[in-house]
Parts: structure tokens; sequence; C-alpha cells
């Protein structure tokens, strides 16, 4: 692959995916300038790696759904340690004043999302990631398997379970209204 | 897309386009930087390759041959024990290429890696290689060289190199894994 074919397989990449990738974090954050430097570190740390990524492998949406979930858990280890995140993310940049606005109104939008997420905090780790990145993110469950790093199988298991839980909570929230 | 999805893509192809590029020059050499160029005026080049193990099933076919659009041609192997015979559907095509056994015990003179050549590619795929020369990059009076052992079961390597044709070795090192 060319340089040039090389970043232009890049920004096809990056516009078909970056829509995802902004409101994946915009379920986890409600700051428009934290969701921002995420979505931004998770590009920066994709270029950098881009010679890895092999489409024969998976999908670039499973391969960048990847890098966004080491983000993410990058950021929460360094805001546990109570180190300045803003400072440590590689792809910052101030936001103007129609990008703030852009980004609240995805943060607003993303709000079902952040509730059906907080419905699973019981679940597993990865079955509440495997219903999200399927029924949230609109990931095939083999793209999602790939993200998560497990088997197909196993991530047929894990959404056929979590599905099945859901529906008890729900089922039991009906009958106690 | 959105105000700052495009205002972080032209951030990203400024500041991060480069180390895109790194990245995907760093992986291309990794793929051939075992294999060595031979010009035409160089007197003694030769290495030997190992690269991954293969674990396969025993999937027919064992081996076949595909032309490629760009003048390149891909050898998939699957069966160690038909490697010779899948080395030859090579010549066939035209393609200088040789294959020998790979021997721990082999006295093979070491060599100095020089520049990679475009000339052959591996790709491990699960329960087979995928060996893509591109004859216009091989290098005149050069001849591609091959090795594998074939007494291996189920795991193997594929070791390999592009000699000067007027002083093919009769054997590869095998370096272990």
């Amino acid at each position: 692959m060319r340089d040039h074919e090389a970043l232009a397989a890049f920004e096809r990449i990056y516009r078909a995916d970056v829509g995802a990738i902004t409101r994946f974090f915009a379920r986890r954050c409600t700051e428009p300038q934290l969701v921002a430097d995420l979505t931004a570190d998770t590009f920066v740390r994709a270029m950098t790696s881009f010679g890895t990524f092999d489409a024969r492998r998976g999908s670039a949406t499973s391969w960048l759904f990847g890098i966004a979930r080491h983000t993410f858990a990058v950021h929460l280890e360094r805001s546990a340690r109570s180190r300045a995140v803003a400072d440590q993310v590689a792809g910052r940049r101030e936001l103007d004043r129609d990008e703030l606005a852009e980004l609240e109104a995805r943060i607003d939008a993303e709000r079902p999302g952040r509730a059906l997420l907080e419905r699973l905090a019981e679940l597993p780790e990865l079955e509440r990631e495997a219903v999200e990145l399927v029924h949230l993110c609109g990931l095939a469950p083999k793209e999602a398997a790939e993200a998560l790093g497990v088997p197909k199988g196993a991530m047929r298991t894990r959404l056929y379970r979590a599905t099945a839980r859901l529906r008890a909570v729900v089922d039991d929230e009906v009958e106690a209204r | 897309m959105s105000k700052f999805e495009n205002n972080l893509w032209t951030q990203l192809e400024r500041d991060h386009a480069p180390a895109l590029l790194q990245s995907v020059a760093t992986q291309r050499r990794l793929r051939t930087r075992r294999w060595v160029g031979a010009a035409a005026s160089v007197v003694v080049v030769g290495a030997t390759a190992v690269i991954a193990p293969v674990y396969f099933g025993g999937t027919p076919p064992a081996y076949a041959v595909v032309d490629n659009p760009d003048g390149s041609v891909t050898l998939t192997v699957r069966e160690v024990q038909r490697f010779q015979e899948a080395t030859g559907k090579l010549r066939e095509r035209g393609i200088t290429a040789i294959a020998v056994p790979l021997r721990r015990d082999c006295a093979q003179r070491e060599s100095t890696l020089q520049e990679p050549l475009d000339a052959v590619e591996f790709d491990l795929k699960p329960g087979a290689f995928n060996i893509k020369i591109s004859p216009g990059n091989i290098p005149a009076n050069a001849t591609v060289v091959l090795a594998t052992d074939e007494s291996r079961g189920e795991s193997w390597i594929i070791a390999g190199g592009v000699y000067p044709s007027d002083q093919l070795p009769a054997c590869l090192l095998d370096r272990g894994r």
C-alpha cells in the first residue's frame, strides 16, 4: 500500500466510524471536552498503529472499538490515580463554541443509551459491553466478538444470557409497578 | 460529518499522518525484513527467514496458486508434505523458485541483510501460509529459495530468501522459532 493510499484508507475508516466512536464516549462521559479528547485519542492510537490493522482478521469498526475500549480503560485508570487526564490525551484540542454545542447535543442524545447501560450495570462487564456493541453501536455479533477479543460462539452465549437477564429486569420492574 | 469531526480529521491528518505512514512502513518491513535483496553485482547474498509456525487441519486442497491482477502470484500452502510440489507450480508460472530442506545442521554462511525487496511477502492465516511473489521485483539472475522441514507434522515453518542464481544454497538453516 502506497503512502497516499494508506492515508486515504484510514480517512475512509475515520469518516465511516467517527460518529459511532464519539457516541461510544458520549454514553460514558457527560463533559463535551472529555468526549472530544477520548475520541481524538482513540484515532491517534489508531493512526499510530494502522500498520498492524489487517482487514482479513476483522473489520475496521471492530478494530476501532477495541482501541476505544482500551482508551477508555486507560482514562479510568488515570482518573483513579487522580492524574491530570486532559494533559495525558494525545489528541487534545480545545473545542470552539459550535463544536461544544454539537457534542452537548450528542451527549444528550445518548441519554437513553446511558440509561440502558445503567440498567445493565449488574451484568458482568463483557456481557454489558456485548449488548452495547451489538444493540447500541450496531456492530454485528462477529464484529463485537472481534472488538472484545472473545470467540464468536462465546459472544452468542453472552448476548443470549445478557438479553435474558435484561428481560428479567424489565419484567421485575413491570411487576413492581 | 459534523464540524467537530471535520476539525478533528484536519488535526489528525496534520499532526499524525507521519506516524501512520511510519506504522505502515514498519509493518511492511517486518513482513519482508528477512528477505534478502540480491543485486546482480553482489557476490554473496543469503539469509534464512524463520516464519511463524502454521497449524493446519488437513483441509483440502493441499496448495493453490493464484495469478493476481497485478502480475503477482500467490502460493497458498496448507500441507507441508506437498511443499516441493507446490513450489514447482511457481516455476510453471515462469518464477525462478526452488525448494530446499530446512535443517538445524545446515552449514549456511551468515550474511548481512540487505534492504528488503518487495519480491516476496508472507501472510500467515489459520491453517495456511500465503506466499505472494511479485516476479517483476525479483532481480535478474536471482532465485527465490523456499525451505521447510517436510518431516514435521502439526506445526511447521517456512523459511526463505532471494539468492543469486549461481550461488543457490542446498539447504537453509532452521534457527528455531
